[in-house]
């Protein structure tokens, strides 16, 4: 290991312990840490953004493009420069036009990727799982994929229930205006618990990564420490 | 004397004239009348019959009696017809038109109005309250009154020869039955002077059977006590000016203002004092003491955490990986390795933040080792600023003899779009006409793989839909981050994607069907030990807690 990387090795590991004094109270090391962090972020944000979009995908094109070139790329130009005008207060309302037109074709691909990635595969898996030609008839744990296709039938209708919020419409009954439907009701109760097991999950999965984040970093000091007793330099 | 009173004229008659002598009408047939004072002798009513029917109703003791609800009402509806009208009448037409509309169909009142609705209703009940609070301290104060002897039932005629003569009657009549049915029992008190009893009695208990003020006053389940009401009521009484409680005297002098709370509002001062007293100085410092203890133990038990994980990290890096289950979604990326062809194109997806590298370099590692080869292109996609230089770092880690070759396809902010981009291209051939092309553009063409490594469910999800309804026909893997792994499951039963591993569980269990060395197993004991150290953390937190330590 050369000096360099010892070096760096090194700042790596002032900078993880001034972040996990944290764990005492907040305090100058931490804040230090965290406004290093961020101003490296930032700053590396900057130059990326620069590099690999302003230059190669706007101002070189209409550097280097031919006219009917430079007319296109003028398009986003100019919602740029409407863009940057909204920090003058005059001409605030110009950044309506481009921010409209960033919401709409980001709602448009999510919108589309979410029906036809989402929506529309899991509800034909859902279907699918019951497809009698799929089962494995020789199996001696049949039983479990059929179960295993209940299960998941009630959890996707448990869950959709759970929400569901329509309300009956009848006049002549004031509590139906403040009460579900009573299947809905049932079915909500049995989605409460599938979710709870999902965000459960979820939660599992958190703290998992962050203990492994710990982990890597205990490594790294040690590491560090390591090489420092042994003469590293 | 019994006599006939002409029903044209009003006149009285005799019993044995048949014409009125007033205006000579018929009186055959009618009936006689005895005069007035007939009745008992003294020319008055009974003292019963003379009170108003509402004090008849308060003697009787009958709270649910018509003439006190009417009385209620009377005065709550007068309030209400008074306003209501004043409103109608300056109504618009347009306003009216919507008013019985709303009356006859429900659901033309929106949301708002029913609020509106509701919170005038809500006023109209504060308003009743309040009328029959000041009713109640009415009677208070007359029954206070007369036991003080300070109501002056002569009132302004302090002279008997400015009193009119009807009074002088009813008094006549009051002194005689009242003498005869309550001999004794007025405790030298003027007969004229003092409350009838049943008055006094009904003075004392509130109308809705609620108790009084003097008698909650006394500490109990309210938690307040009786000196703390006797201070807000005097601090009240002293706030009016003096002059005029001097002024006015008998029944219409001023009523004082009454502590009325309701057990609600009780609770809510007993919690307001409660977090009064929570600010003294020795409780401060007492907190002050819980918290560095709290401190104390935190840091503790991390640092005793670290260590363990320290030493293991240190003298437990020999031990073979045992008992890592291999899960279907996890062979099929050791499949799909095995069968990759020797000159393949791969898309790697890089959708991490750099804080997860360890991770991700962990559950991606087992793989890349059997998949990147000097012979194959890989193509980079990044939806995270860093991800260009954190692919290059983990190839080095690889410690691969040759170089490979790679091509940076750029960084797109947003992964949805770079997704969208990436598939749209190549499912269509549409194209604007003179169009610059950048250096940067995406490449059109079907891979052999796609890797996405991710740490979030969205980024990650994002990514998915994207590419497995644009390129269905591109084997898509995931390397996910623990947290992610689980929301992502469903799309490879649905077979969307076709592997997945997830936390370095799953790696573990990879690298050891590859027979790749110890790496991630050393890891996953350390992570072990922190798993159960969290664990009884969790447990033990309910006891932890400083607020929870002086319970019983």
């Amino acid at each position: 290991m050369n000096s360099g990387e010892l070096f760096w090795i090194g700042v790596g590991a002032v900078l993880s312990i001034a972040i996990l004094s944290y764990l005492i109270e907040d305090n100058f090391l931490f804040r230090i840490a965290s406004h290093i962090f961020v101003g490296l972020t930032a700053g590396y944000l900057v130059v990326l953004l620069i590099n690999e979009i302003i230059w190669p995908l706007l101002i070189q094109p209409i550097l280097m493009g031919n006219g009917y070139g430079r007319l296109w790329m003028g398009i986003p130009f100019v919602l740029i420069v409407l863009l940057i005008l909204s920090q003058f207060p005059r001409f605030k309302g110009f950044s309506s036009y481009p921010l409209a037109f960033i919401t709409g074709v980001g709602a448009a691909v999510v919108i589309g990727g979410a029906l036809l990635g989402t929506l529309l595969p899991q509800s034909f898996a859902v279907v699918d799982i019951f497809d009698p030609s799929g089962w494995d008839s020789g199996s001696n744990m049949l039983w479990l994929t059929i179960a295993e296709a209940v299960i998941m039938l009630l959890g996707v209708i448990g869950t959709l229930s759970y929400f569901h919020f329509g309300r009956k419409r009848n006049l002549l009954n004031e509590r139906s205006l403040s009460e579900r439907p009573l299947v809905f009701e049932a079915c909500g109760k049995v989605g409460q618990v599938f979710i709870g097991i999902a965000l459960g999950a979820v939660f599992a999965g958190v703290f998992s990564t962050t203990l492994t984040a710990l982990i890597d970093r205990i490594l790294a000091i040690t590491e560090f420490i390591e090489t420092l007793l042994a003469g590293g330099l | 004397m019994a006599l006939l009173i002409c029903p044209v004229c009003g006149a009285e008659n005799d019993l044995t004239a048949e014409r009125c002598h007033q205006c000579n009408a018929s009186l055959v047939d009618l009936e006689p009348l005895n005069s007035l004072g007939q009745e008992n002798g003294d020319g008055l009513p009974s003292p019963e019959e003379d009170l108003p029917g509402l004090l008849n109703a308060l003697k009787n003791g009958e709270a649910n009696h018509p003439v006190i609800k009417q009385e209620e009402e009377n005065l709550s509806h007068t309030s209400e017809e008074s306003d209501e009208s004043d409103i109608e009448e300056d109504a618009p037409e347009w306003l009216l038109r919507i008013r019985q509309r709303a009356q006859e169909e429900k659901d033309a009142l929106g949301p708002i109005t029913r609020k509106i609705t509701a919170a005038e209703a809500s006023l109209q009940d504060d308003n009743q309250e309040s009328q029959r609070q000041n009713f109640e301290s009415w009677l208070r104060q007359i029954q206070e009154g007369g036991q003080e002897g300070e109501i002056d039932m002569d009132g302004d005629f302090a002279d008997e020869a400015e009193m009119p003569e009807w009074l002088q009657k009813i008094r006549q009549s009051r002194e005689t039955t009242t003498d005869s049915e309550h001999d004794g029992t007025s405790d030298g008190q003027d007969p004229s002077i003092q409350m009838p009893d049943w008055l006094g009695t009904r003075a004392v208990e509130p109308i809705d059977g609620k108790p009084t003020e003097n008698e909650s006053g006394v500490e109990g389940d309210h938690g307040l006590t009786e000196e703390t009401i006797q201070v807000t009521t005097e601090s009240a009484a002293d706030e009016i000016p003096q002059e005029s409680s001097q002024s006015d005297s008998g029944l219409l002098s001023p009523i004082k203002p009454v502590l009325s709370i309701s057990p609600e509002e009780e609770r809510h001062a007993d919690h307001f004092l409660a977090t009064i007293a929570a600010e003294n100085l020795p409780k401060q410092s007492q907190d002050k003491t819980k918290k560095n203890q709290s401190r104390m133990l935190r840091v503790i038990f991390n640092l005793v955490l670290m260590m363990v994980m320290v030493l293991l990290a240190l003298w437990g890096s020999n031990r073979n990986p045992t008992g890592h289950a291999l899960q279907t979604h996890n062979a099929a990326v050791i499949s799909w390795t095995e069968n990759l062809p020797s000159r393949a194109t791969i898309l790697v997806v890089m959708d991490y933040q750099p804080g997860f590298y360890s991770e991700l370099s962990l559950i991606a590692n087992p793989i890349l080792r059997n998949v990147v080869t000097s012979d194959r292109d890989f193509y980079v996609l990044s939806s995270v600023p860093a991800g260009q230089l954190l692919f290059n770092r983990m190839i080095d880690k690889l410690g691969l003899e040759t170089a490979i070759s790679t091509q940076d396809l750029g960084y797109y902010p947003i992964a949805a779009y770079g997704a969208f981009g990436l598939g749209g291209k190549s499912t269509t051939d549409w194209g604007i006409a003179h169009m610059p092309q950048s250096e940067k553009g995406l490449p059109v063409e079907n891979y052999d793989g796609i890797m996405i490594l991710a740490d979030s469910i969205m980024g990650s999800r994002a990514w998915v839909e994207q590419l497995s309804a644009l390129m269905p026909n591109n084997d898509i893997y995931l390397f996910l981050t623990a947290q992610a792994g689980p929301m992502l499951l469903p799309y490879w039963e649905s077979g969307q994607v076709s592997g997945m591993v997830s936390g370095i569980s799953e790696a573990a269990g990879i690298e050891n069907a590859l027979a790749q060395g110890s790496a991630v197993a050393d890891r996953w004991r350390m992570y072990q030990v922190g798993i159960w150290a969290m664990l009884a953390v969790l447990a033990a937190s309910p006891f932890l807690r400083p607020e929870n330590q002086g319970r019983k």
